[in-house]
Formats: structure tokens, C-alpha cells, sequence
């Protein structure tokens, strides 16, 4: 396994040597209208980049499902520097029903001409629930390569100089008198002083999981030999995954953060089968949580829960739209292919473009919605539709809360059946 | 606050309606403190649960949208009560006016608005940055549709001028400057429909975006067909359009749909001396025949 330290100049390099190449090198840059969000854009300089900001507005799936593309237009090699490790995994989680009874060959295609590296976070967002879902903040799932950032310390904002840039940009194009936008002066005041000056440069601990990976950090960085680096890793690790887990003990979604007695641990599937530790007890302990619920939700189709939990749904398909695991999408051929992300709408309004509205009411489609991830796709497949980002909480117009809605399905699904440790 | 949860709380148990739609906070719904939306819908069928209801200037949300009769499920619980501010009741008239809701059907239960946020997760306080588009100059901050009204009248918010002034910009621009700004906006546009499923306004049991036979609308999100969409709500419309801004907040994309709301409104009050109002029985000039209508730009 190549291990290696990284900092933010050899990083700098990597993304100029890459873009030099050819490659198209996509990062979160920021975004919104006050740029405080972040989206998965293309950049040509490392300074574009907020590799420690919020999680982008959305999720990489764009990158490998376009909206639309030409027929035969020629694939580019890219790289995605910085993606979450939640949106990591959710690309390999798709591959399953890419390739499953259609083999999507413009998918696979991508994917093999891309290399994500993935940068475990440290911060962590309230709606995060990863933890609930068998994933971490540092998961390496559908990574080929992932960094850890050696300080726990928050990182350098969005670059001011970034932004400054993207306002004037934005100003000189639309708002075409030259009256200064609000803020104007300070930020050409933060200008002035070199932003290293300002912010210790950052350090990563870098590590290729894929052969992709190996590939693109072979020769890279200095070599990891520092014994308090290994323990600044585990350190940002665990804070994180700390923080992920204070969110799901808020939310109800982990049973209890005590140590637990030897008849609940084998329950809640803490040690394996014939009684030794599984080989990461934290994930299968989390992971808990949802592993009823394939089976629950199948023999409780009619639940009453139903009825009361889609009302304040208002049917606007946000939670589709930026969800990294939703596959579906409507094909449409035009001049361009266009695979345009959708979900089947409930009939009350015509929706799908196959005509097709299976769902007669709102309350039917939502179900649908926890169905898929949470039992139809994981009786399939071994593994839920979920990778625990929340961005479907965020940007609910109705409030809808999907953890909080698997923590009410979780205490109804009620414990495992007890396993019996030898 | 206490005369809103006593009212939702004798509609319920006397049996007025079956539901109270208004506002809760969504800490009560153990979300975390610092959760990224500070106020969501909420739908009380008990009496006791009547507590939950808040209103102050976090609510932001027009819940008149959910009356809009496609929502079945809503219609399976029985008659609701909804609160609405007073923007919020201009979209009732609306679809009491084109025959989708009977006044009836429905109690409303008018609160007094001092100003709402932008977004949900802001506030509570009210500061020029945050206060919401549509807040500036607003006439209708005492309900002029109800059945009850509660509270009492908040001082005006802090008045914002920068949807006038962008909305200014734009249409000080030339035609081709303009196009470059719209065609950059809608380019963004995924096609998800979120604008449309929001709307309180947007009833249409088929709506053109869907049909395909003939299809009018190109439906992959090519700036082609999301102008093409785009325009054609708009139109659609125009001097119906409540101003509530549900469409910019839902919009995955960030574009300012507002923008060109409001443009089309201003233009059906100049030319039609008509705005979208809390009084169901004016009808709206897209909806009557009149033989003196101006019409030198069709003909």
C-alpha cells in the first residue's frame, strides 16, 4: 500500500501536472449566493479548490452519469480531488445497478477513466448520519486513494481571493453597472495580504487503495515515517467519527454508547459469530441500526406510519435530485442524449416520461422512496441505498428528515432476532 | 404565540377540522440544535399536540400550497385549518378563484407578519441581509382572508431593497444583454421540476412539460427546452404568480426565478391594472374574456 505525506504544495503539483496532461481535474469549489456552499466543479489550479469546506451541494454522480452528452463524444481522463468519502462509496454503490440486468456501458466507461480521491472529513455536518448507513468519515469505499488531514484545526475558509474573483466575475457579467458590491472593500482589503501568510499550509497523510491510486501518488510527497503523524490520523478520524455518532445518539439511531454486556453485544451484531471481535466493531455496530429494516419494511408495506409521515412532503423531488445513490432517470434522445435525473412522480401528477406514475398518492411515493434504499435494493444487494449524506434533509422544503424518520423505522423494527454466541 | 396553539387546539377538539397545518420548530423533532432548518410544516391532528405550532419570523413557508387539491393524501385526512400570513392568502384566493378549493373546505387562521427570513434556517431576528424578497413593500402584513386571526401586528421588517434593484438592473439592460443573463441562469436548470411541484399555483392535473403526444416542450435539460419551460410557466403564470418565492427556495440551482415572476407581474399591473390579491372574487385577467383587453401585441 503507498502511504505517503502530502502537502498542500504537492498537491498544488499534482493537480497542475494532471491538468497539463489533460486530465480534467474536478474539486468542490465554492458556490450559493454568498459562497459558502460548495459544488463538485472543474478547476485548473489547486487555489480554486475548497478541499475542507461544507459538503457540496451536490453529489458526484453527475461526473458519471452526465445529464447529457453527444453520442460518441470522446471520454476524458478525470480526477476528483477531494471527493467526500460518502460520495466515494456512493459511486461504487451504483455500479451494482449500473451493471446489474443492463450493463450502462457510458457508466462503466467513466468510471474506469476516473480516479477519486477522497479526503476523510473533519468536519461533519449535523445531518450527517454516515455512521447509520456503514460508512465513516475516513471510509475508503469507492476510493482509489484517500487523504487524511493531519490538524484537527479547522482549515482555511473558502479562499477569500477566490471569492473575490468569482464576485467580480459574476458582477462584470450580469450586473453590468459598476456600483461595488456590498463587502467590496474588505475583501479587497484581505486582497492585499498573501493568503499563506495567513494559514499554516496544510499537511495529508496519503493512501492509494486502488491500483488507480498507487498510480497517481507514486513519487509524490515524502514518505510517511513520523510516528505522530500516524497518531494525528487516528485522531482526526475518531473526532470525526465521534461527531457522526453524537448526531445519530440525537437522532436515536444508535442504540446506547455504553459498553454493552456479551448476550446485547452478539444482538447487535458487535462480535462475530463465533464470538470474536469483527474487524471494524465500530461500523458493525452502527451499522446495527438499519440491518432489520429490510425485513421489516417488506412484511410492513401498510404500516400506519405511512400516513403519518408523508404529509408535509410537497413533492418537489430535491431529495432525488441531489441524492448521490438515487439511479433513476428518464432517457431522452435529441440531438444529445440526456439522462436527465428524475424519480417516478405520484400520479396526481403525470411525472415519469414513460407515462408511467405507479404511485397513486404522495404518501405511496414516499414509502417507495424508504423502500428502495432501505429493503428492495438491499435484499438484492446486500447493502442499503444510503450512504448517509443527509443532503436530502438539507434541502427538504417540507422538513422532511430521513434520519429521523429511520430512527422512528428502527425503533419499530425493534432489536435483532438474538444470535446465539458459542 | 399561546392564542395560536389555544385556537388550533379548540378547532381539534371540537371537531371544526381534522388537521391544524401551521409551523414547528424542527429542534422538537430531535434534530440537532444547530440543524441546517429552523421552522418545517406541521400537520396536528391531536389536540395536545397543539404546542407544537409556532409563528414568528422564521416561517417562511406558504403552507396554502398544500390545499392545492392534488395532493390526495392531504384531502383523505379531512378539512384542514392552515395558517397563513397574508402573501400566504393571496394563493388561497387563487385557488378558490379557479375553482380548485371552496372557501368552505378550508379555515383559515390569518396571522400578523412582521417580515419573514429568506430561508428557514435563518433568524430569528430580522436583518436587511436576511429578510426575504418578497418582504420589501409588502401591503398585506395584516391577513385580509381568515376565518380567525391571531397575534399582534409585528413592527414592519427592516426593508430590503435588493430584488428591486437587481430586478432594476435587468431591465435597464439591452434585450441581448439580458438574454446572456437568462440563458446563463436557466443553463443551470436540471429539469427536476421542484418549481412546479412546489407551486401552490401549479395545479395542472397534466402539465405540458409531461405530455408527449404532441411533445411541446423539449424535456432533456438543454437551454432549449429549460428556456422553453421556464418561459412557458412564467406565462402560465402570469398575474397568478402569489409572489411567494417557493420556486427560488426549492430551486436545487439556485436560479432567481423570482426575478422573472416578478417582471411578469409588474407588466400584468401595468397592462392589465391587475395584481395578484387576497380577494378570490377578482378574477384574473388570464382567466376572463374582456372585449377592450389591449392587444396590439398580438395583432
Amino acid at each position: 500500500m503507498t502511504r505517503a505525506i502530502l502537502t498542500e504544495s504537492d498537491v498544488a503539483k499534482l493537480v497542475a501536472d494532471l491538468v497539463g496532461a489533460g486530465t480534467r481535474v474536478i474539486a468542490p469549489v465554492p458556490a450559493g449566493p454568498d459562497w459558502e456552499e460548495t459544488e463538485y466543479r472543474p478547476i485548473e489550479r489547486l487555489e480554486e479548490a475548497v478541499l475542507d469546506g461544507p459538503l457540496p451541494r451536490r453529489s458526484l454522480k453527475e461526473f458519471f452519469r452526465p445529464q447529457q452528452e453527444e453520442e460518441g463524444s470522446a471520454l476524458v481522463p478525470q480526477v476528483i480531488l477531494g471527493a467526500r468519502p460518502c460520495d466515494a462509496a456512493g459511486a461504487e454503490t451504483l455500479d451494482n445497478v449500473m451493471g446489474w440486468d443492463y450493463r450502462d456501458e457510458l457508466w462503466r466507461a467513466r468510471r474506469v477513466v476516473t480516479t477519486v480521491v477522497s479526503i476523510a472529513c473533519r468536519r461533519v455536518e449535523s445531518s450527517c448520519f454516515c455512521g447509520a448507513v456503514g460508512i465513516a468519515p475516513d471510509s475508503t469505499r469507492g476510493a482509489d486513494a484517500v487523504l487524511v488531514p493531519l490538524d484537527l484545526a479547522a482549515g482555511p475558509p473558502p479562499s477569500r481571493r477566490r471569492i473575490t474573483e468569482q464576485l467580480r466575475s459574476w458582477v462584470n457579467m450580469f450586473l453590468i453597472d459598476s456600483q461595488p458590491f456590498p463587502g467590496a472593500a474588505e475583501l479587497q482589503a484581505a486582497d492585499e495580504v498573501p493568503c499563506a501568510q495567513q494559514l499554516p499550509p496544510m499537511r495529508w497523510a496519503a493512501r492509494a487503495v486502488t491500483l488507480k491510486g498507487a498510480v497517481l501518488l507514486r513519487g509524490r510527497g515524502l514518505p510517511f515515517t513520523d510516528p505522530a503523524d500516524l497518531d494525528r490520523e487516528a485522531t482526526v478520524a475518531r473526532t470525526a467519527r465521534d461527531l457522526v455518532a453524537k448526531n445519530l445518539d440525537t437522532l436515536r439511531l444508535r442504540r446506547r454508547s455504553e459498553r454493552l454486556d456479551r448476550e446485547a453485544e452478539a444482538r447487535l451484531g458487535l462480535m462475530a459469530a463465533d464470538g470474536g471481535e469483527l474487524i471494524d466493531p465500530s461500523l458493525a455496530f452502527e451499522e446495527a441500526g438499519v440491518r432489520r429494516l429490510p425485513q421489516w419494511l417488506a412484511q410492513n408495506h401498510d404500516h400506519e406510519l405511512w400516513k403519518t409521515l408523508a404529509p408535509r412532503c410537497r413533492g418537489c423531488g430535491n431529495c432525488s435530485a441531489v441524492c448521490s445513490m438515487s439511479p433513476c432517470f428518464d432517457v431522452d434522445e435529441h440531438e444529445v442524449e440526456a439522462r436527465r435525473h428524475s424519480a417516478a412522480k405520484a400520479a396526481t401528477r403525470g411525472g415519469h416520461r414513460s407515462a408511467l406514475a405507479p404511485h397513486a398518492m404522495k404518501t405511496e411515493h414516499f414509502r417507495q422512496r424508504v423502500m428502495h434504499k432501505f429493503s428492495i435494493h438491499p435484499r438484492r444487494f446486500n447493502e442499503v441505498l444510503c450512504t448517509g449524506c443527509g443532503r436530502c434533509s438539507r434541502s427538504c422544503e417540507g422538513g422532511m428528515n430521513l434520519p429521523e424518520i429511520l430512527g422512528q423505522l428502527v425503533h419499530l423494527a425493534g432489536p435483532e432476532p438474538k444470535r446465539i454466541a458459542t | 404565540m399561546n392564542e395560536l396553539r389555544e385556537l388550533a387546539r379548540s378547532l381539534l377538539a371540537s371537531g371544526t377540522v381534522k388537521v391544524v397545518i401551521g409551523y414547528e420548530n424542527v429542534e422538537g423533532a430531535r434534530w440537532p440544535a444547530e440543524g441546517p432548518r429552523g421552522v418545517r410544516p406541521s400537520f396536528v391532528t391531536d389536540p395536545a399536540q397543539a404546542d407544537r405550532l409556532v409563528f414568528d419570523s422564521r416561517c417562511v413557508q406558504n403552507l396554502a400550497a398544500y390545499l392545492n387539491p392534488r395532493r390526495q393524501h392531504l384531502v383523505s385526512i379531512g378539512k384542514p385549518a392552515v395558517v397563513v400570513k397574508g402573501c400566504d392568502a393571496r394563493a388561497v384566493a387563487g385557488l378558490i378563484r379557479e375553482g380548485q378549493l371552496r372557501r368552505e373546505d378550508v379555515v383559515l387562521i390569518g396571522v400578523r407578519c412582521g417580515g419573514v427570513v429568506r430561508d428557514p434556517a435563518l433568524g430569528p431576528g430580522l436583518i436587511e441581509e436576511e429578510v426575504s424578497d418578497r418582504c420589501g413593500g409588502c401591503e398585506d402584513r395584516e391577513p385580509k382572508l381568515f376565518d380567525h386571526v391571531v397575534g399582534a401586528l409585528p413592527p414592519p421588517p427592516p426593508s430590503s431593497t435588493r430584488r428591486a434593484d437587481a430586478l432594476a438592473r435587468l431591465q435597464k439592460m439591452t434585450a441581448a444583454e439580458r438574454w446572456t443573463f437568462w440563458k446563463e441562469s436557466l443553463s443551470r436548470c436540471v429539469r427536476c421540476y421542484a418549481c412546479r411541484e412546489i407551486c401552490p399555483m401549479c395545479f395542472c392535473v397534466q402539465c405540458i412539460a409531461d405530455k408527449n403526444r404532441p411533445q411541446w416542450l423539449d424535456s432533456s435539460p438543454t437551454t432549449r427546452g429549460n428556456v422553453a419551460w421556464h418561459m412557458t410557466r412564467a406565462l402560465h403564470q402570469a398575474g397568478r404568480c402569489v409572489d411567494c418565492l417557493e420556486c427560488e427556495r426549492a430551486c436545487p440551482e439556485g436560479i432567481p426565478l423570482g426575478l422573472l415572476g416578478r417582471h411578469v407581474a409588474q407588466v400584468v399591473e401595468r397592462r392589465f391594472g391587475y395584481r395578484a390579491s387576497a380577494d378570490p372574487t377578482v378574477p384574473v385577467p388570464l382567466g376572463v374574456y374582456r372585449t377592450d383587453d389591449e392587444e396590439e401585441f398580438i395583432v
